[in-house]
């Protein structure tokens, strides 16, 4: 039995459900459809161990547009971001580089190492004010097509000149900086402690199959930086109840406003007639027609998987062939029996409700990438540590914890063993390391979950495991991402649209593409975003 | 968490109103009683002892020392002789106001600079390529400041090894306090006689006991911040970051101040073939000036007091110092129109005691800045707004032969 | 006191280059060089008796063919080589991969490694030559610096973009796609043959201390190629009479046109007076006053060591402090009693041989110089220059001048006044020399090595970056040298700076001494219009 919809969204993550909420707004019939059993694609909370929950993959909030929040009212959804206050370093030798809010104390900590570095802290605080301003801009717009050059691109692109030329001149040098040097360069301009420049560094590599000093981590450095909080840039979260509520919240806001929201609904293909979409098939034979369908997938699977490549170009497929994906991380979630407690900075405190960065020094970021560049995980990896349980008591049982480590660098493809062979001893190694600064931790481990980026890849269908639908780099941004010609949020098939973090603006819980894209499809039809639906 | 200065053992003990606020990073005492008013008579009549150890203190050596200094502020530094102290304002290359503080020549290469926040990385970096040292004494120097009629008193019978008596306006002495070895400036943040004393931490208790001891007769106080912000806006002295904001921390250009549009062009000193930072900018400046000046204004009374009668409530303005922005506007009957626009804001305002005046310091568009000129004031009386009438007049409002003499 | 219009500080290529262009426009010029030769890194030097051999930089592929028939440098004795070979890259064992100017020898040569990348690789000489001859167009122009532009300068920006433009709208597309890319993942989405990949990424290393993974390779592969044809891999040309010959003749150009130009004239300070340039101080105490004053040294030794940090802004000097100056070459000057035992040596060692045999061997060597460590097995690029012109040595005996990536100026261990750290590097590349073309080391007769520091020391170039500055996305273009300086004007009225530091970018291409003229003469025309006015 076909059902008719005027629009049907491939993917309940993030985006996709976002993308839906906002046509369902419109008022279309819209109908999503979720592969998984629950909502969220990374952005899910599972109870994977009695009592624990865990964020399993993505684990902090900072990039989810405001405006997105406010029009789609997600605090009234069950959204609540409860602030990530701290960054703690550890250190092999017992020290640390501990940073919290309060000005002053961050000041004397880092004048430990360095006074000259405590003062340019600030600055370099200030500049990448500046930078998140200056980029804001370019979050909420469509990017323009240089390729193509129509009359709406012209002045997108004339509009671009004018935002970049308005800044002030330091501006626009620093944001050229950031789009093409190494994020260790970057903060060598800034710092001469190794600890703070490998920790600030480090924002710059996540995510990305590239080291520190390669050139194009800045601008991955300046992606982490661009969300806010109520206002505040640069600011991250947690999402209370974990990242699967940020969805569970869209996830409302979109039936609120009527859209129809379908898991363990696998889509096999999408469907074309005429050069024109019109529905979607399901795994298990079904068929569903709409005169729109967008897929919140990546690239990869939104033009090589669903569609007959006989529908499209030879540039775009030659293109997407050529988006790199390159997961390069992975997760090891803990179920601990009592709080961590680090050799640095023993017993409860508030570090624990804060982040934790085993970043010790640029060497060794960029060591752990030398081990993953010929194929192999890093043997002492950059481990990016939160504890939900310190903030939300409810992702444990009273006294219990939950500890999310992100992982890097796990590259997807080994060059030795494949990572069903290999998922306990990567595991092991990040218990091991993570061991070398929290001494009780063996000790106290109930349960461990290792999420391999083939883990990622096999769960929510991300290609190679890459957390943000293909790296962030300068060749795959801007109106380049995923494709020159193709970043409009359309592709070459009437109908079909892409709105996954694999376009404009790119990763992260930004919500961002599926909004933008919404508005394309939107304006295509001759409709006006935001309106509401009579009742 | 906050720190403790080396006194702390004994403003702790004697901070009977538990007030205390953050000054960078270190807990300083708002006031000892629980209300400041004997603390701000103290500076006015007998003595007040500020513990003033959270100032930054930065100590420039080498043979390029002095060239070094002339760079980074606005004064001609050269023209400082040994032992003098000099007020003075330092820039960044646009000429925008980075932070003020007291420069001393210590010896012929040797300077020491006070400044309100960080700056060794700004001083270090301006020193590139000279044969000069510039490094953060702070931990290494406690201070205090004792303010006050009597300060010369009470020093001159403390202090051996230094003529007290002798010694002049903006001068500086090294001496001893029993046995602990002790710079003394003539300088200070209330605009009356006074002095601050320099010292290693470690014989910071003794010296405060031995100043506690000796003041005894003449009526000194410990005093809190609250008590030196009315003295400091008596006396016309800017705060960073009220009276001006700092370049480092404006984010955006109309917030940062040039030393003209903060009132202290008298500091800009241009010298013949020699630059300093922010010089081109300023001469600029100097040619064509802002729109924007500092002034001091005198709120009409009566105009207060007709408010607040109007309510049937006395006129409640006496109390702390205020440090939020207050609108201006040009007054009602303004020739040549323009007439209730607002034309700047009040920066820090206080009802001062010993002059009976609610005074306050202003950013005000230059055209009204001329003394006399009449102009109007919010104020809020039971949550209504009002403008009462003021005027500018010059600073410091509060001057007594006594400071220079 | 004799007044010039100009004087030229240093007498490298580009030096003369500006030079040469004044002193056409009736400019009263000087050039004065340190070194007893005119040509900086673009000279030669007797290293071995009765020999002339090209100290740093061996190649003139980047040196435009207009710009040399322009200055009529063939008429002062400029006379180009083109071997047949290209390039020939050893991969072990006695083998090697040749690239011929001719792309049916190419074809195949390389058919012997893998028949589909031979298939692919007329397309990718043409994609390559099509990319770098957009690059060719930013390279050709003065930078686009919007902010210090008047409206009619913003303007003039729309001839360069037409001119690309005409070259494809989705080529200047596609070269923003790929300009940032890392050399692997451009080589990897062309070719499956390590050997090719390998030798192909090399032009991505010079001038950077970043290995092949990383990104931005793409671009200075397209910059290496962005002069003579570069045939699927790099410009590449050589000089009659040695590299020295191609600044001989820009010397006598200038000369011909009424410079004066003097070596063995050091320069010890830029003499400045109100913030402006009024001329320059000489090591022996001479001063010569010139309304403006060039500079070919490099940034930071023109602010730092010829200006003065004292007499320059503090937000400017934390700018000039952040050039990144990153020597990572030292080279190797052999004197050989014959050719090494490969077959074909004569043929096809003409042009540069190079050991970069995998992309994983060159990753190796910059993984050592990452850690502040000299390669243990360093990529090699060699020129055998007697190969195309006999007289540089004497009869029977062949030079040979070896490139070795990587020797990072600055050594986390060790220094390189010791003998053990030169020696180990030397030891490090004999060794590599056994691998690859076993037998050569046996033909060796004399070496000289050249360190990064003796590099600085010699040339003048600080850190021994012979590039003036690397070459990176972020600083290019606009960001050259400094962000908010890259019109060739300096803080120091009067002062401008021409050299590899400047917009192009560095190696022997002429670019920035050319457009460092026209910028002068420009703002000149301003500073006298301006001056009459008032």
């Amino acid at each position: 039995m076909a059902r008719k919809y005027d629009a049907i969204v491939i993917g309940g993550g993030h985006n996709g459900l976002v993308h839906a909420a906002y046509l369902a707004r419109a008022g279309l019939d819209v109908c999503v459809l979720e592969r998984r059993p629950m909502l969220g694609g990374a952005t899910v909370t599972e109870e994977i161990f009695p009592g624990f929950r865990y964020s399993v993959f993505s684990y902090v909030v900072s990039l989810m547009r405001p405006d997105i929040i406010r029009e789609l009212d997600l605090p009234r959804h069950g959204l609540a971001i409860l602030p990530l206050e701290s960054t703690l370093t550890p250190l092999p030798d017992g020290d640390r580089l501990y940073r919290d809010s309060d000005h002053h104390r961050t000041w004397r900590e880092i004048a430990r190492f360095s006074i000259r570095d405590a003062e340019a802290y600030d600055e370099y605080g200030r500049s990448l004010f500046y930078m998140a301003r200056a980029v804001k801009h370019l979050l909420g717009i469509a990017p323009p097509d240089p390729a193509r050059l129509g009359p709406r691109d012209i002045r997108g692109l004339l509009g671009l000149a004018r935002h970049f030329l308005d800044l002030e001149p330091d501006q626009l040098h620093l944001l050229v900086k950031l789009m093409t040097m190494s994020a260790a360069d970057l903060v060598d301009e800034w710092f001469e402690t190794d600890v703070l420049k490998a920790t600030l560094s480090a924002s710059g590599i996540i995510g990305t199959f590239l080291g520190p000093r390669s050139p194009g981590t800045a601008y991955v450095l300046l992606h982490h930086y661009m969300g806010e909080i109520d206002g505040h840039f640069r600011a991250w979260g947690f999402a209370k109840g974990g990242t699967g509520a940020v969805a569970n919240a869209i996830a409302s806001a979109a039936r609120e406003a009527g859209a129809e929201i379908r898991t363990d609904a696998p889509v096999a293909r999408t469907l074309v007639k005429n050069g024109r979409v019109n529905g979607v098939a399901l795994a298990n034979g079904d068929e569903l027609h709409a005169k729109v369908v967008s897929s919140s997938l990546d690239p990869h699977r939104t033009f090589l998987d669903l569609i007959d490549e006989n529908q499209l170009p030879d540039d775009l497929l030659s293109a997407v062939r050529a988006y790199r994906f390159r997961g390069s991380s992975g997760k090891v979630n803990l179920a601990l029996d009592t709080a961590p407690d680090f050799a640095c900075m023993p017993g409860h405190g508030p570090h624990l409700r804060g982040a934790v960065s085993i970043s010790p020094s640029i060497d060794y970021l960029e060591r752990a990438y030398d081990d993953a560049k010929y194929g192999d995980f890093s043997r002492e990896p950059y481990i990016d540590i939160v504890i939900p349980s310190a903030i939300d008591p409810a992702m444990a049982p009273p006294g219990k914890h939950v500890m999310s480590c992100f992982v890097q660098y796990a590259p997807y493809e080994l060059r030795k063993g494949t990572w069903d062979e290999k998922r306990e001893a990567f595991g092991d190694t990040v218990v091991d390391t993570l061991a070398r600064y929290i001494p009780n931790l063996k000790d106290i481990i109930l349960h461990r979950q290792v999420v391999t980026p083939l883990d990622i890849e096999r769960t929510t269908g991300l290609t190679q495991g890459n957390i943000f639908q293909g790296e962030l780099t300068p060749s795959q941004l801007f109106f380049l991402r995923p494709a020159a010609g193709y970043a409009g949020y359309r592709t070459p098939v009437r109908g079909y649209y892409q709105c996954g973090s694999g376009t404009h603006p790119g990763g992260g819980i930004m919500g961002a593409p599926g909004k933008l894209a919404a508005g394309r499809v939107l304006a295509d039809l001759g409709r006006r975003s935001g309106g509401r639906r009579g009742r | 968490m906050l720190l403790e200065t080396p006194f702390h053992l004994r403003t702790t003990a004697l901070c009977r109103s538990r007030r205390w606020r953050n000054w960078s990073g270190y807990a300083a005492a708002l006031s000892y009683e629980p209300g400041h008013e004997y603390e701000y008579y103290a500076v006015r009549s007998g003595a007040a002892l500020f513990d003033i150890s959270p100032l930054r203190k930065y100590e420039v050596t080498g043979a390029d020392a002095a060239a070094l200094v002339d760079r980074l502020v606005t004064r001609n530094v050269f023209c400082c002789a040994e032992e003098q102290v000099l007020y003075t304002p330092w820039c960044d290359e646009a000429g925008k106001l980075i932070d003020d503080g007291t420069v001393q020549r210590l010896g012929a290469d040797m300077f020491r600079i006070t400044a309100a926040d960080p700056c060794l990385r700004w001083f270090q970096d301006c020193g590139l390529g000279m044969d000069a040292a510039v490094r953060d004494v702070t931990l290494d120097l406690a201070a205090l400041a004792l303010q006050g009629p009597t300060s010369r008193d009470i020093l001159a019978r403390l202090v051996t090894g230094a003529d007290i008596a002798a010694l002049p306006y903006f001068a500086l002495a090294e001496g001893h306090i029993g046995a602990a070895p002790v710079t003394i400036t003539r300088t200070g943040y209330t605009g009356d006689l006074g002095y601050e004393i320099w010292l290693a931490p470690e014989h910071a208790l003794a010296v405060w006991d031995a100043l506690v001891e000796t003041g005894r007769g003449f009526g000194l106080a410990p005093a809190g911040l609250d008590a030196l912000d009315v003295a400091r806006i008596e006396a016309g002295l800017l705060l960073k970051e009220v009276d001006y904001v700092s370049s480092w921390t404006a984010l955006i250009e109309s917030r940062k101040s040039s030393p003209y549009e903060a009132g202290l062009g008298w500091t800009v000193q241009p010298r013949p073939s020699r630059d300093f930072v922010g010089q081109k900018a300023l001469e600029r400046e100097a040619a064509t000036p802002s729109e924007w000046a500092l002034a001091g204004l005198e709120a009409d009374w009566p105009g207060i007091e007709k408010r607040f009668a109007a309510v049937g409530l006395p006129p409640l303005v006496a109390g702390r110092a205020s440090r939020d922005a207050v609108p201006i506007y040009a007054g009602a009957a303004r020739q040549g129109g323009g007439a209730g626009r607002q034309i700047g804001y009040i920066t820090s305002a206080t009802f001062s005691p010993i002059l009976k005046k609610y005074i306050a310091l202003a950013t005000i568009r230059r055209d009204f800045a001329e003394q006399g000129s009449r102009i109007e004031v919010e104020l809020t009386v039971e949550f209504v707004r009002h403008r009462v009438p003021a005027r500018v007049v010059g600073t410091p409002f509060f001057d007594p032969a006594r400071k220079r003499g | 006191m004799k007044q010039y219009d100009a004087v030229v500080v240093g007498g490298g290529h580009n030096a003369l280059v500006a030079a040469t262009r004044l002193a056409c426009e009736r400019w009263k010029v000087l050039v004065l060089e340190r070194r007893p030769v005119l040509g900086g890194a673009a000279s030669a030097a007797e290293i071995f008796p009765g020999c002339a051999v090209n100290v740093a930089a061996q190649d003139a592929g980047l040196f435009p063919a207009g710009l040399a028939a322009d200055l009529d440098l063939a008429a002062h004795g400029l006379e180009w080589i083109h071997p047949p070979a290209l390039a020939t890259s050893l991969t072990g064992g006695g083998e090697a991969l040749t690239l011929w100017r001719d792309p049916a020898r190419t074809m195949d040569e390389i058919a012997r490694h893998s028949r589909a990348d031979a298939a692919r690789f007329p397309d990718w000489a043409d994609h390559l030559r099509t990319m770098a001859r957009v690059l060719r167009v930013a390279l050709d122009h003065p930078a686009p610096t919007p902010h210090e532009m008047t409206p009619r300068e913003r303007l003039r920006l729309l001839r360069p973009l037409i001119q690309a433009g005409r070259l494809g709208k989705r080529t200047v597309v596609e070269l923003l796609r790929v300009a940032p890319l890392p050399a692997r993942d451009l080589l990897d989405d062309w070719f499956a043959s390590d050997a090719l990949k390998g030798m192909l990424a090399t032009t991505a290393l010079a001038g950077s201390r970043h290995g092949p993974s990383a990104m931005g390779g793409a671009l200075r592969m397209l910059y290496h190629a962005a002069g003579h044809d570069p045939h699927g891999f790099r410009s590449s040309a050589f000089v009659k009479g040695g590299i020295g010959a191609l600044s001989a003749a820009l010397a006598a150009a200038a000369r011909t046109h009424g410079a004066e130009v003097r070596t063995g004239t050091e320069v010890e300070r830029i003499l400045v007076e109100d913030g402006a340039a009024t001329g320059v101080a000489l090591a022996g105490g001479e001063e010569t006053a010139a309304r403006c004053v060039i500079s070919g040294a490099d940034p930071r030794r023109t602010f730092f060591g010829l200006v003065g940090a004292p007499r320059l802004g503090p937000e400017f000097n934390r700018n000039v402090g952040n050039i990144q100056l990153r020597g990572t070459t030292a080279v190797l000057h052999l004197l050989l009693d014959g050719l090494p035992p490969l077959p074909d040596a004569a043929e096809r060692l003409a042009g540069h041989t190079l050991v970069a045999p995998t992309l994983d061997y060159l990753e190796r060597a910059n993984d050592d110089a990452k850690y502040g460590r000299a390669s243990a097995s360093p990529h090699l690029d060699m020129v055998i220059p007697t190969l195309h012109d006999p007289t540089l040595a004497p009869d029977g005996r062949h030079l040979a001048s070896i490139q070795i990536r990587y020797a990072p100026y600055h050594l986390r261990e060790g220094n390189w006044e010791h003998d053990a750290t030169r020696d180990a590097l030397l030891a490090s590349v004999l060794a590599v020399l056994d691998d690859f073309l076993p037998g050569m080391r046996d033909r060796i007769v004399d070496y000289r090595l050249l360190t990064p520091l003796e590099l600085e020391a010699e040339l003048g170039l600080t850190g021994g970056d012979e590039y003036h500055g690397q070459m990176g996305l972020d600083q290019m273009l606009f960001m050259r040298p400094i962000a908010g300086w890259a019109r060739y004007a300096t803080p120091v009225e009067g002062l401008f700076l021409c050299g590899s530091g400047c917009h192009p970018g560095g190696g022997v291409t002429g670019g920035p001494g050319r457009l460092a003229a026209g910028a002068i003469l420009r703002e000149r025309k301003q500073v006298a219009r301006f001056t009459r006015r008032s």
